[in-house]
């Protein structure tokens, strides 16, 4: 690493020494959503602990509404104003972003019905599904992450942009927006959304407690611009399986971070505090890190920080169908049915609540009204 | 005691009460539904009917089941197969039609390789009116759907890449089952696609049929019937579906009157055109109906009116 300068706020900017040494620097990017790309992709990709810390904690993240909401996020003021030092360092980036269009599941195809409307599924759609559904009953949780992990989308490229870094963003946001934005008349009281079986840290491995809550809050509670989806102190139901399961090779400081770490506290700026620099700087986990196939040691922190928004804001948060003792342990309610869920949703947002359900696939970003 | 019907109404209830995704969910208040494309009719896809699996099932059918009906019902007698004899790759198969016992008739009738590389072009409005009955007409007889009602490329298109792939097709020009037991005339539609797909068509004709399962009737007695095929016929240069079509009746009626009487009568007549009609005289409908029964040698006899002392 190498230290190029520093931001006006005093933020460092740590390079990657053969990218900043380098005459030419191409970064491929695909944007699935509008958080990604652009100076993020530099500065955030190509920097180490020292220089992420300055964007990627509580504050940073709690003033970031929302993340995938460039201009009026925190995270993305902080890598922009990194991206200039690194402009200015005389580091030249050729930038290449893409878009790709949602086609998730394929249009025909066994899993084809999963990005449909519920309401639009034919009888033989129904049949299908469930047959998936008692099929997936009594197969092994292994077999099941395979055949879905093995699943490669049949995604289409929608437009690709090329050049100077910010110019090339700009119109990979428009892009990405033309498809995705949609307009939401006001907030609700009840968000209700299902998560899915994969997230951008669990690919080939196992979705743990931390990467769901992360997923839920940190990335599907932020698809939005302007509002949020749920009002101030309304309540947010996911449904997932939440299993107290982690991979061992990948996410080993997960493992700490769950046992040690959230039996004392869950609140993100608690945890910066008191625990952050352990986990950045501990010698087993770097070495893990470096020379094994684990995620950093700070990364779960991360992962936690990511929800702080969500978590600021909310008044309730419900996981439907997860394991009780690991929701219990993210300090969320748990529910066995979506019925329970609104049962206990009543108890902060009243007997007659407002609900809107967030359907994914397709990945969509709410632009509330 | 509970009746089907009250039976019946309970089993839905109940089915209903399971809610989705055992029901279709119903569209939320406010969203625009899409519309439903119409998978019925001359839309009903067929290509899984001619799927390995389904087409294992169907020579099941025809071989295990309607060859001993038919041969139970209709003792049919088979004439002209030798006709066949330099017949090569695909063909059209053009009958006239009497009754509903026809398809399996002639299914059972068409000889090896067609009989299995076969497809029955069926009415869109009549076979593959409901989910059930198209499921079970492409299945059990591998029956395509013909728009009878209106004009449209999409089933000549359709039947034309079959033929294409080497699929024989077996059509009723005629459009329908007869009314009255006498023919009706035939429409173009076989000749059209001989002439686009550049196939020969063979035609056939089936008698005794109406007198098993006529039009209007539900449960079939059993008749002796004849199925008489024809030489294939290939259109002339430069010759229209029109002109070609007629042909192809004027054959059908040869075979007709070669049915009824004799081969050598039966082509001295065809050669001066004169072999009797399979449309019967145009005349009011109670003489048609006499007509058909001196046609069929079957008059009424003089019943006694006085015991014999």
């Amino acid at each position: 690493m190498v230290v190029l300068g520093e931001t006006p706020h005093g933020e460092e900017v740590h390079f990657c020494k053969r990218a900043a040494e380098s005459d030419l620097l191409v970064y491929v990017n695909i944007n699935l959503v509008s958080m990604d790309g652009g100076h993020k992709s530099t500065a955030t990709g190509l920097a180490g602990y020292t220089g992420l810390r300055h964007h990627h904690n509580p504050h940073t993240l709690k003033n970031s509404k929302s993340i995938m909401d460039r201009e009026n996020s925190a995270l993305h003021a902080s890598n922009w104003r990194m991206g200039d030092v690194i402009k200015d360092a005389g580091v030249k980036i050729f930038q290449i972003e893409t878009t790709v269009n949602n086609n998730t599941f394929g249009r025909e195809g066994p899993l084809a019905l999963l990005q449909k409307r519920e309401w639009e599924w034919s009888a033989r759609d129904r049949a299908q599904f469930i047959a998936m559904q008692r099929g997936l009953e009594i197969l092994p949780v292994k077999t099941k992450r395979s055949i879905f992990g093995g699943w490669q989308s049949p995604y289409e490229l929608t437009s690709i942009q090329a050049g100077e870094v910010e110019a090339v963003h700009q119109k990979t946001i428009e892009n990405v927006y033309a498809q995705q934005l949609v307009q939401v008349e006001g907030q609700t009281d009840i968000l209700t959304m299902g998560l899915p079986y994969i997230c951008p840290y669990n690919v080939n491995s196992i979705m743990n407690p931390i990467l769901v809550m992360c997923l839920g809050l940190g990335y599907f509670f932020n698809l939005y611009k302007g509002k949020p989806l749920v009002r101030e102190g309304g309540v947010l139901i996911m449904s997932h399986p939440t299993p107290w399961e982690f991979h061992p090779v990948h996410h080993p400081s997960y493992i700490d971070f769950f046992e040690q770490v959230l039996t004392e506290t869950t609140d993100p700026v608690e945890i910066e505090k008191r625990y952050e620099k352990q986990f950045a700087e501990d010698e087993w986990y770097i070495h893990l890190y470096r020379n094994s196939y684990a995620y950093h040691g700070v990364h779960p922190l991360y992962m936690w920080y990511w929800g702080s928004h969500a978590m600021e804001h909310l008044g309730r948060i419900i996981i439907v169908g997860g394991d009780k003792k690991a929701v219990n342990r993210l300090g969320f309610q748990s529910a066995s049915t979506l019925q329970d869920a609104l049962e206990i949703a009543t108890d902060v947002v009243g007997p007659q609540p407002t609900i809107t359900h967030l359907k994914t696939p397709p990945l969509v970003m709410a632009d509330v009204i | 005691m509970k009746t089907i019907s009250s039976l019946a109404y309970g089993f839905r209830n109940k089915f209903l009460k399971l809610g989705f995704p055992w029901v279709e969910a119903p569209s939320p208040i406010g969203v625009e539904s899409i519309t439903k494309k119409n998978s019925l009719g001359a839309d009903y896809d067929t290509d899984w009917a001619r799927r390995p699996g389904a087409r294992f099932v169907r020579a099941v059918v025809v071989e295990t089941l309607m060859r001993p009906v038919m041969s139970f019902l209709a003792s049919p007698t088979r004439e002209g197969l030798d006709r066949l004899g330099n017949l090569e790759g695909p063909a059209i198969f053009a009958a006239n039609h009497q009754s509903h016992a026809d398809t399996p008739l002639l299914i059972t009738s068409i000889p090896e390789p067609w009989r299995h590389e076969l497809v029955i072009g069926a009415a869109a409005d009549y076979f593959f009116n409901t989910k059930a009955t198209s499921a079970l007409s492409a299945l059990a007889i591998g029956a395509v759907p013909i728009d009878r009602t209106k004009v449209s490329r999409q089933s000549g298109d359709m039947i034309s890449g079959l033929i294409g792939e080497g699929w024989s097709l077996l059509i009723y020009p005629e459009g329908g089952r007869s009314p009255d037991g006498w023919g009706q005339p035939f429409r173009g539609g076989a000749a059209y696609l001989a002439i686009r797909c550049g196939v020969p068509v063979v035609p056939i004709h089936v008698s005794g049929t109406g007198k098993i399962l006529r039009k209007g009737k539900n449960l079939p007695r059993r008749s002796k019937s004849t199925v008489t095929f024809g030489y294939p016929m290939n259109p002339e240069k430069d010759e229209n579906a029109r002109s070609f079509s007629a042909r192809i009746e004027k054959e059908v009626r040869s075979l007709a009157d070669e049915t009824s009487s004799s081969w050598w009568n039966a082509r001295k007549r065809a050669y001066v055109d004169t072999s009797p009609s399979l449309t019967g005289p145009e005349i009011g409908a109670w003489r048609r109906s006499w007509a058909l029964s001196e046609k069929d040698g079957k008059t009424q006899k003089r019943r006694r009116r006085w015991p014999v002392i």
